[in-house]
């Protein structure tokens, strides 16, 4: 009976079918996952064994529970998901829960916020209200969605070119979120996808690590040459488009439109594969001004000439980047690491340390080929993790000095990051967390925030017609005609409050309940969000899980008051029907929320202190336990 | 059965859970106890005989202010100054042409044009700024603010010593020196400090009643994990309810301000950030930091350059000027920094963009004992490099240090034992610029 209720809770049905698919992969079957699994493990205890230390011990059900869905899935459990692992004694339930939760859309929620805090993707950002950021921040959602190899999916964007708008290919977007900086978007690429630091070097040798200035622009030369398409064309057109009298009259504003929407997110070139030297080149192996070739200086060795512009220059480094690269191989294998262990294996997460560096070499080997085995499935690359009793071992309540590092020694106790709260609370809302509305993509066309020519052209179409101009006089005429359609086939904007906090081109949730995931990205300044140290996705690394004053107040007073304990219909309540004495209902409360049930001496202090059936009691029990450390705490 | 252990455990429960409940009720049991933790650690000061400073306004132009075309123009090399103009000012200097209210109250102020670092990147280069130190993977040193209610104390005990506006939470973050030193992050400056009463729907017993199950039920959690993230929730929660208590809490709130004086400061965000600072400041908060992003220019420098110009311009002029009319800027210290400058080469393709330039770049200081209407420092004909007078990012803090009259050489170690300071690493020590203050 218990199983049968764990299985319909777990929707057994969607379980089954990935099973079955992936007998036929035997690379990523349930048993070939298991093996490497019982392989990481065999690894990790070699380390307890050298040090002569005994191997931690695993976590209990709840804990298992808990820490399983907060880092598979970004949230905790609902009270029914909580009550049917809790009440049910079968071996292999803890397996059952990794596969419920790795194909839950929890798992793409909280793994797209990963994504968008290492790619710093943002609903607006540059021109035009960010409008290329749509099909961009689209990509992204549909290969963690699709589980895409990270290899494969790192190689799209830097080898991208193009129009945003065109079928498949947001993309582009990578280059163009760092438009203007190219220099400074090199870096960025090199420091999350190869863990190598070069910042330092765009502007002289690094006294930190071995990159040289030259260096920095051997490998800037491959990804030079972001001109937008027909830039020319369209600097001819409106030479005189910051002149206040052209703004204001009525061609103004519609070509301002397209600089905005359609110019701004294209990218004609595909790579120069040369880049002159700055004019503040102050070394002796080159004179400023000087053009160069690319060249690299780690993984596969390629070059570029000096002489002719390449013309597919971001093609071969982004395979040069993700194909048999070993900083490539090792920092997502770091990543990921730290992403379900808690601490990485070697610190910091994004920086390359050679295999015979690490603790033990051997693991980190097995986990690099493993990595390539399994072609950059990240999933499945987790779901390994998962698996192992390395991932259930007992947090260490020592931070430091505890024999063996943090990475192979319990997941350390660390605050939830700032989705991991507000999932949380939605979870305490809504019950059914994974099923609330999402961000969406539209091509429609919004002109003064209402949607035009629906159902007779696209942003798509609009791209094609006017990237296909190439004399200055049609251009003008152009945008007079699309002007007149805009004006005749204008539609409604009954929709306008659908989109206070999704841009239009990404409907989606406003306001209400929805996954951190699917709000604007990241949230507004002053936003729970916010406060609890989401990244404002300026800066690589800006997410930060500090405690500040805002949050407290946020807790006693804010969200959490008016949201969930305040609110009548949120379903940790659930509780309170499901529950028929005042003991079982405070259990179910404890289920909902803490994932555990009370011990005997928070049992006994709160049906004598605390509850006497009132809904204000629990009301009082549900904030306090909000307030707990255990609540906000990944164990 | 010997029920005897589960009954003292039950006892021992109730004492527990009476004591706690006790600890946690609003009032006089919490603000003692703040009182010694945390106005009483001021140490640490030195005599210098400019000190006159006891507030700091830091104002943060996050991205990287143009020097050139806004503190260090150079009208006579239009091949880097681009289509800006110069005016002049009543102080010693000029200025852009978008800066018109800053240049009437230039007698107050004093601009460095000598800033210099070798952080060209932006998250290097805020951390550098706010903090002194380059980032490392093994410590978060505690940013300028926390330093300065670490080594000064709270003025006003019942309101926090640091408060960001429009700056995000990790940008100010206390470090190692533990939450109650962080910046309390105010995400929109007319919104105040939000939810800081108590709601609606839950009455005072209530309120009271959950703080003390809370805590109550903390109490096996923290006794496993004596982390320090765990311990600065515990003092947060305690600082919280003082801070609810405060009869000065009014001071978050702008609209009690005419709106005369909230159109003054410029009606967004960074204007209306100024206008609480000042505001905080009144009411005894130590350090404010305001924060105005944007300034990443690469591409279409001048147009967005012109357009921040005008909101830093309303907004400083007025804070200046306000400051000193209410006798407050004497020791209210008004700071303009950021990471880095743009580089003279104006860069065509990018619609006439600028791109990063630590070399040189420039930053403000106002009032706290700072002398008005000069300049310090000098950049050459291009605005490329230094020309005289160096000051590193360290020595721009050592002298936020001196003019409060904080030791910016004093070390501050770490829970592990590590030795840090104010103005930056052994090797790097920042030296004040004593030269700018005086009458």
């Amino acid at each position: 009976m218990m199983k049968s209720k764990l299985l319909c809770t777990l929707a057994f049905s969607c379980l089954l079918a990935p099973l079955t698919a992936q007998q036929k992969q035997s690379k990523t079957s349930h048993a070939a996952l298991k093996k490497a699994a019982y392989n990481v493990d065999k690894f990790v205890a070699e380390i307890f064994r050298r040090k002569k230390l005994a191997v931690p011990e695993v976590v209990d059900d709840p804990t298992f529970l808990r820490r399983s869905f907060l880092v598979a899935a970004g949230r905790i459990p609902t009270l029914e998901e909580a009550a049917a692992f809790l009440e049910i004694e079968e071996a292999d339930k803890r397996e059952m829960l990794t596969k419920y939760l790795l194909n839950s859309d929890g798992y793409r929620s909280h793994m797209q916020n990963y994504v968008f805090d290492l790619l710093r993707a943002k609903d607006r950002s540059g021109r035009g209200e960010g409008a290329f950021t749509a099909p961009y921040l689209n990509f992204i959602q549909e290969s963690v969605t699709n589980n895409i190899g990270w290899d494969k999916f790192a190689h799209k964007l830097i080898s991208a070119k193009g129009v945003a708008w065109d079928p498949g290919n947001g993309a582009v977007g990578y280059y163009i979120r760092d438009k203007g900086m190219p220099l400074d978007n090199l870096s960025i690429t090199m420091q999350i996808f190869t863990g190598e630091k070069l910042e330092c070097a765009q502007c002289h040798d690094s006294p930190t690590n071995q990159w040289e200035r030259m260096d920095f622009f051997e490998l800037a030369a491959f990804t030079h040459g972001q001109r937008e398409i027909n830039d020319r064309i369209w600097q001819r057109t409106v030479r005189h488009i910051n002149d206040p009298d052209f703004r204001r009259s009525e061609i103004g504003p519609i070509m301002y439109w397209l600089r905005d929407n359609i110019h701004y997110g294209t990218l004609a070139d595909a790579g120069d594969g040369r880049i002159k030297l700055p004019s503040d080149y102050q070394y002796k192996d080159g004179d400023p001004g000087e053009m160069i070739g690319g060249k690299t200086h780690f993984g596969k060795r390629i070059r570029s000439s000096s002489r002719r512009n390449s013309g597919k220059s971001r093609e071969e480094f982004a395979t040069w980047m993700t194909k048999n690269n070993p900083n490539f191989d090792y920092v997502i294998v770091n990543r990921m690491w730290e992403r379900v262990m808690g601490s990485p294996i070697t610190s910091p997460v994004d920086e390359y340390v050679k295999p015979e560096k690490t603790l033990n070499p051997g693991l980190t080997r097995y986990l690099v080929r493993l990595m390539k085995e399994l072609d950059y499935d990240l999933k499945a690359f987790q779901n390994v993790l998962f698996l192992t009793r390395t991932f259930q071992f007992a947090a260490n309540p020592k931070a430091f000095g505890a024999g063996v590092p943090q990475a192979f020694n319990g997941r350390q106790l660390e605050r939830m990051s700032a989705e991991q709260m507000w999932d949380s609370l939605v979870t305490l809302v809504s019950g059914k967390p994974d099923q609330l509305a999402k961000r969406k993509f539209s091509n429609h066309i919004y002109w003064n925030n209402k949607p035009v020519l629906v159902g007779q052209k696209t942003m798509a179409d609009i791209a094609k017609e006017v990237l296909a101009i190439k004399e200055p006089e049609k251009y003008r005429q152009y945008a007079e005609n699309l002007l007149a359609q805009f004006k005749t086939g204008g539609g409604s904007s009954s929709n306008s409050d659908m989109m206070m906090m999704a841009s239009k081109t990404r409907p989606g949730p406003a306001k209400g309940i929805a996954r951190a995931s699917e709000l604007a990205a990241p949230a507004p300044a002053g936003h729970f969000l916010r406060e609890f140290g989401q990244s404002d996705r300026n800066l690589i690394g800006a997410e930060t899980k500090e405690a500040n004053m805002a949050q407290i107040l946020q807790i006693m007073n804010g969200h959490v008051e008016k949201m969930v304990v305040a609110n009548k219909g949120a379903s940790v309540y659930d509780a309170l029907k499901k529950g028929t004495t005042e003991a079982d209902k405070t259990r179910y409360i404890y289920y909902a929320i803490l994932n555990r049930p009370p011990s005997d001496f928070e049992m006994n202090m709160l049906m004598r202190d605390v509850i006497d059936g009132s809904r204000e009691s629990y009301q009082n029990l549900v904030s306090a336990l909000i307030q707990t450390h255990e609540f906000m705490f990944v164990q | 059965m010997d029920k005897r252990p589960f009954f003292n455990a039950d006892e021992l429960g109730r004492r527990q859970f009476m004591v706690n409940a006790a600890r946690s009720y609003l009032g006089v049991s919490v603000a003692p106890m703040l009182g010694a933790s945390l106005a009483g650690t001021s140490f640490g000061q030195t005599a210098g005989d400019s000190n006159k400073a006891e507030h700091v306004i830091f104002l943060n132009m996050g991205g990287g202010m143009s020097h050139l075309d806004t503190f260090d123009t150079k009208p006579r090399n239009k091949d880097v100054q681009g289509p800006i103009e110069s005016i002049g000012t009543n102080g010693d200097f000029q200025i852009s042409q978008y800066l018109p209210g800053t240049a009437k109250v230039a007698d107050k102020m004093c601009v460095i044009n000598s800033m210099t670092s070798k952080q060209g990147a932006h998250s290097q280069g805020q951390y550098l700024l706010h903090r002194s130190y380059a980032p490392r993977g093994t410590i978060v040193h505690p940013a300028i603010g926390a330093w300065v209610v670490r080594m000064k104390g709270r003025k006003n005990t019942t309101l926090p010593g640091f408060v960001t506006a429009n700056t995000s939470p990790g940008v100010s973050s206390p470090g190692f020196f533990g939450a109650e030193f962080g910046g309390v992050p105010l995400g929109r400056p007319g919104e105040g400090l939000k939810n800081s009463t108590r709601a609606g729907s839950v009455t005072e017993g209530d309120f009271k009643k959950r703080l003390a199950i809370a805590d109550a039920l903390n109490k096996t959690f923290a006794e496993k994990y004596q982390t320090p993230a765990v311990k600065a929730y515990d003092s947060l929660y305690e600082e919280a309810v003082t801070l609810m208590n405060s009869k000065d809490l009014q001071a978050f709130d702008i609209k009690k301000e005419p709106s005369k004086m909230k159109s003054a400061y410029g009606k967004h965000r960074f204007g209306q950030g100024c206008l609480l600072a000042r505001r905080l400041v009144e009411a005894g908060v130590r350090f404010v930091e305001v924060s105005y992003g944007g300034w990443d220019t690469h591409y279409d420098n001048f147009t967005a350059v012109e357009n921040k110009s005008k909101v830093l311009d309303k907004a400083f002029s007025t804070l200046v000027a306000d400051l000193d009319k209410r006798g407050l800027l004497d020791k209210t210290l008004v700071v303009i920094g950021t990471e880095f400058g743009r580089t003279p080469k104006i860069v065509t393709e990018h619609s006439n963009g600028r791109d990063h330039h630590p070399s040189c770049f420039s930053t403000v200081m106002a009032g706290g004992g700072v002398k008005g209407g000069i300049k310090y420092g000098e950049t050459d004909k291009n605005g490329a490099r230094v020309s005289k007078n160096p000051v590193t990012i360290q020595d721009f803090n050592a002298t936020i240090a001196y003019a409060l009259g904080i030791d910016h050489a004093q070390v501050v170690s770490s829970p592990s034992g590590r030795p840090f300071r104010m103005a930056g690493a052994d090797a790097e020590l920042g030296k004040p610029i004593t030269e700018i203050f005086g009458s």
